[in-house]
């Protein structure tokens, strides 16, 4: 089973490799790529400095790979990467990485989007928001 | 029987926890859910998910030796 979870924050590096890693696939014509970032979010005039993201890391895996099949089952995908940052990730920095390939730009778009609402609802994540005085809170996804 | 308790995020923050095992003659895992609240009182006013063995329930599934049931609080992925 292909990993998904991430130790740390996901670099740009990983991204453009990542990319450059696909342009020998020449039967894509199209990716959709979603990143998700740590935002420094005022709560009663605290600044959030950092997620500490935890998961129940078996079945989020397990999750994350039920999401990748259920993708390929619904759109004529080539190529489809999904990482989920697990630790601390600071404000400004990548937590999620979606990186969906097909022949042509529609399918490589609604898959992203699907994959994302999926990872939201589904997987098990849990993120400690960590204010700069090191108090914190849990986020909730909305 | 023993079953394995795991508890997620604020969840075992409130529990001071993260794993447990817990001798139990709750055969369902409702009865057990209310085992488990009246162990941590706190508990009762959050909000959660169950999952057992790594899959979210929601009917009153009958439980085993081998049940890891895990409490999930509201989930923070992306």
């Amino acid at each position: 089973m292909k990993k998904s979870l991430y130790t740390g924050a996901i670099t740009p590096q990983k991204i453009a490799d990542s990319i450059a890693y696909h342009q020998t696939k020449t039967n894509i014509g199209a990716h959709d790529i979603f990143l998700g970032q740590v935002r420094a979010d005022e709560v009663n005039g605290k600044k959030i400095a950092a997620i500490d993201y935890s998961c129940y890391e078996e079945m989020a895996e397990k999750i994350l790979h039920k999401i990748r099949e259920a993708t390929f089952e619904k759109f004529d995908l080539t190529c489809l990467h999904i990482y989920h940052s697990t630790g601390m990730v600071k404000a400004g920095e990548l937590c999620l990485f979606v990186f969906t390939s097909s022949r042509h730009r529609k399918m490589a778009m609604d898959a992203c989007r699907f994959i994302v609402e999926e990872i939201k609802l589904k997987v098990p994540v849990f993120g400690k928001e960590i204010f700069e005085d090191h108090t914190h809170q849990w986020k909730v996804n909305t | 029987m023993n079953v394995t308790v795991l508890f997620f995020g604020m969840l075992a923050e409130v529990t001071q926890t993260s794993v447990l095992e817990l001798n139990t003659n709750s055969m369902h895992l409702t009865d057990f859910q209310n085992e488990v609240l009246n162990l941590f009182p706190d508990l009762k006013k959050m909000s959660f998910k169950i999952a057992v063995n790594e899959k979210i329930v929601e009917e009153d599934v009958p439980l085993t030796a081998f049940s890891k049931i895990a409490f999930l609080p509201p989930f923070a992925g992306g």
